[in-house]
């Protein structure tokens, strides 16, 4: 008998997928794919000797098995790029560590989702 | 008028901005440099006025030391460490640029020159950014 627990994440993943994802394209380099991915978003402001700096980081929640480049699975990479339109322009975020020295983690013991951290450079 | 350091600020801003580097910029001085990430897509170059210190030099004159940060930043591309070494160049330039002339005039001589550190490694670790911060030290007299 499967784990119930994994189950119910499993379902959980297929409907934040279905309903509350929004098509993005994931590029590295010339490679790229489309994925769905679920969207959370803060604002930052980091104070250092040298001034201010804001940026909006983004996380992306996307599938593992999803994130297929020329035909290879793959995981995120420093210096990705995901492309999303909001609905006022396509804006770029780059794959970059967050609080952590990580720029990806898994979202759940099961490793079904990626949540990839994204800083907005364009 | 403005304090003497604000003065010697704008000299500089003015002195680079018509200048050619290797990378093209305008310098601007600011209080507080403020930049939202994507805003660094282009070199940005701050000249913030620091500290203003006195040591008396005889009954009627005091020494001044002026320290200005000059500020270079920008975002890297996946050309990283290309990009890096053309904008420490840019950065030994500036600070060559400034050992050979004296923007202020009369007002102060230049006495100190560099970059301690030469880049912040959190900024590029965290960012993708390149910030060096060259601190130019001009020393002049005020009664």
């Amino acid at each position: 008998m499967s784990d119930l627990l994994q189950r119910g994440s499993d379902w959980l993943a297929s409907q934040l997928k279905t309903h509350a994802s929004r098509a993005c394209l994931y590029q590295r380099e010339s490679q790229q794919v489309t994925v769905r991915a679920i969207i959370g978003r803060k604002d930052f402001e980091v104070e250092s000797a040298e001034g201010k700096l804001y940026f909006r980081a983004n996380d992306f929640l996307i599938h593992r098995v999803d994130l297929v480049l020329t035909g290879q699975p793959t995981l995120p990479e420093r210096g990705d790029r995901i492309l999303v339109d909001f609905g006022t322009g396509t804006e770029t975020f780059e794959v970059l560590p967050g609080d952590g020295a990580q720029p990806w983690e898994y979202s759940d013991p099961f490793e079904t989702l990626l949540r990839i951290h994204t800083k907005k450079v364009s | 008028m403005p304090a003497v350091i604000i003065q010697i600020a704008d000299a500089v801003v003015t002195d680079l901005n018509g200048q050619n580097f290797s990378r093209p910029f305008t310098a601007m001085r600011t209080y507080l440099p403020r930049y939202k990430l994507e805003d660094l897509a282009n070199v940005q170059v701050s000249v913030v006025p620091k500290d203003d210190v006195g040591q008396r030099a005889s009954r009627a004159q005091w020494q001044q030391d002026y320290k200005l940060d000059v500020a270079v930043q920008q975002k890297l591309g996946s050309e990283e460490q290309t990009q890096m070494d053309e904008l420490l160049l840019l950065g030994q330039e500036l600070a060559d640029y400034f050992k050979d002339r004296n923007p202020t005039g009369n007002q102060a001589v230049l006495i100190e020159c560099g970059y301690a550190p030469l880049f912040d490694p959190e900024h590029l670790e965290k960012h993708k950014t390149l910030t060096t911060v060259l601190n130019l030290t001009f020393r002049g007299w005020r009664p």
